[in-house]
């Protein structure tokens, strides 16, 4: 209840351009103005600036340039996801917070960090989370679903992100079947992690880690050659909260249409953004030997069709795509 | 047997005369009856259609499946199979290089992790539905599954 007061109360400043009575936030709120003092502090502490001047109110002079849940709250335009958020300053990894938590919060909470220690990312790779520079996410979802079509929403949420990328000007382009690159280089990767029964989802959840404000040094010396942020792509400062809010929309329509209208419409948009097919491609296996062929197609499922050498066509449902020309 | 095999006998079996036929493998048995279906351990209850019904004996359906034995090296191996949800790549461990999440003859608790199917970057960790021993373990770590492929198969008894 104090945390939504405190929104409401930053909405309220948010929206004024000059000086906001206490007065006026009382009688709207129905709380004392002692009380309203209280959470003008706690915003202050937060790093909002709040000038506050006898006889005409409060006003908003400054708002943190931190990824928190008040920032996001402000700003967000969705109906399902965000509306719970779970904050961590540090954490091990946001996927794992929210698979332990799946079955405690609501659909379309999600779980953010400043940092991750334990970043992963397919079978344990390492994901590098530099403090206060990504976004480092993860949507919990529930939809009443076969299992057997969880596996569209990794190509479903790298539909959404690179969309999203592309409208700041980041030619963004997905790497089969969910890898974001720039130019080759590996802007956001995402993990996709579902407890289900034979014939019924649980929950889903779908991390991604986006480089944001990152410069080539922020990133250890093993990545400056495969990694790039949005700052670095655009070369202009980027705000995080208003990236995480207009990715969360996104992706909220890309679900809602994908319950509405099927997997269909997002595949076209996949085969827009991709840069896979139409290449002659390796595909690395754990414990199988690779795949060499031309990626020519995505299944009505979104696993990839190789031609191999032989001209015999294989679907192929994981591994590492490696493109001999990029 | 895959579930496609299943539906291909029945079409057969629809297509003729035939009103039984049984059908004894290495992976179980399978019994199609043509008109009604017949419920083990209550043979009274018929149930008139005019498709052929499937049996996996002595269970009444196959998304429920019966136990099966399987023979290796003339070993018999008695236990529920625990199949694959989707279509995917079979992992036993977490990531590469470290310990399966079970071995044979483990132990399990229901709900715990048996391994992982990953099919285009979805890891779905498959959870044991029962308590019991793992007797077998039917896919190698990096393969690809079908969908409804057993996977494990699991003694309720021990």
């Amino acid at each position: 209840m104090a945390h939504s007061i405190r929104q409401t109360i930053l909405k309220m400043l948010s929206e004024r351009n000059t000086y906001l009575s206490g007065q006026e936030i009382s009688e709207k709120l129905g709380v004392t103005r002692t009380s309203i003092w209280k959470h003008i502090q706690k915003l202050r502490d937060k790093g909002y600036q709040i000038e506050s001047v006898t006889n005409l109110g409060y006003r908003l002079t400054n708002t943190p340039n931190r990824l928190i849940p008040e920032e996001i709250h402000r700003n967000l335009k969705t109906t399902l996801l965000g509306k719970e958020i779970v904050f961590f300053e540090t954490i091990d990894s946001t996927n794992t917070q929210a698979k332990l938590k799946a079955l405690e919060y609501p659909a379309g909470t999600i779980f953010i960090a400043n940092t991750q220690t334990g970043g992963r990312g397919r079978l344990g790779r390492q994901w590098s989370s530099e403090p206060g520079r990504g976004i480092w996410c993860t949507v919990l979802l529930k939809p009443t679903l076969r299992p057997t079509v969880a596996s569209q929403f990794p190509l479903l949420t790298a539909v959404a992100i690179a969309q999203t990328l592309c409208k700041y000007g980041v030619e963004a382009r997905i790497k089969w079947p969910n890898d974001i690159l720039v130019h080759g280089r590996k802007i956001c990767g995402i993990l996709t992690e579902m407890g289900a029964e034979l014939d019924r989802m649980n929950y889903l959840v779908i991390g991604f880690g986006l480089n944001v404000k990152q410069q080539m040094l922020d990133f250890p010396t093993e990545l400056h050659s495969i990694a790039t942020s949005v700052e670095m792509e655009v070369g202009e400062q980027v705000d995080r909260v208003q990236l995480i809010c207009d990715i969360l929309l996104e992706l909220e329509q890309k679900y809602f249409q994908f319950l509405t209208e099927g997997f269909l419409p997002i595949l076209r948009l996949w085969k827009e953004y991709n840069c896979t097919l139409g290449k002659m491609t390796r595909v690395s296996r754990f414990n199988q030997p690779p795949l060499y062929g031309e990626a020519i197609d995505l299944t009505p499922n979104g696993a990839l069709v190789l031609k191999i050498a032989t001209g015999q066509l294989i679907t192929v449902f994981s591994g590492e795509i490696e493109n001999n020309t990029q | 047997m895959k579930i496609s095999e299943i539906k291909e006998l029945i079409q057969l079996v629809n297509e003729t005369d035939i009103g039984e036929l049984e059908i004894e493998g290495e992976d179980g048995r399978l019994l199609l009856r043509k008109g009604r279906v017949q419920i083990q351990g209550d043979h009274n209850q018929f149930t008139p259609s005019s498709a052929p019904q499937v049996h996996s004996m002595p269970s009444t359906t196959i998304t429920e499946p019966a136990p099966v034995s399987t023979s290796i090296a003339g070993e018999e191996k008695q236990g529920k199979p625990l199949t694959s949800p989707m279509v995917g790549t079979f992992y036993r461990a977490s990531r590469p290089g470290v310990e399966p999440f079970i071995k044979m003859g483990d132990l399990v608790q229901a709900g715990q992790i048996l391994c992982i199917i990953e099919a285009m970057k979805l890891m779905n960790e498959i959870e044991a539905e029962f308590a019991g021993k793992v007797v077998d373990i039917l896919v190698e770590d990096g393969q690809p599954v079908e969908y409804g492929q057993t996977l494990f198969l699991i003694d309720p008894e021990i």
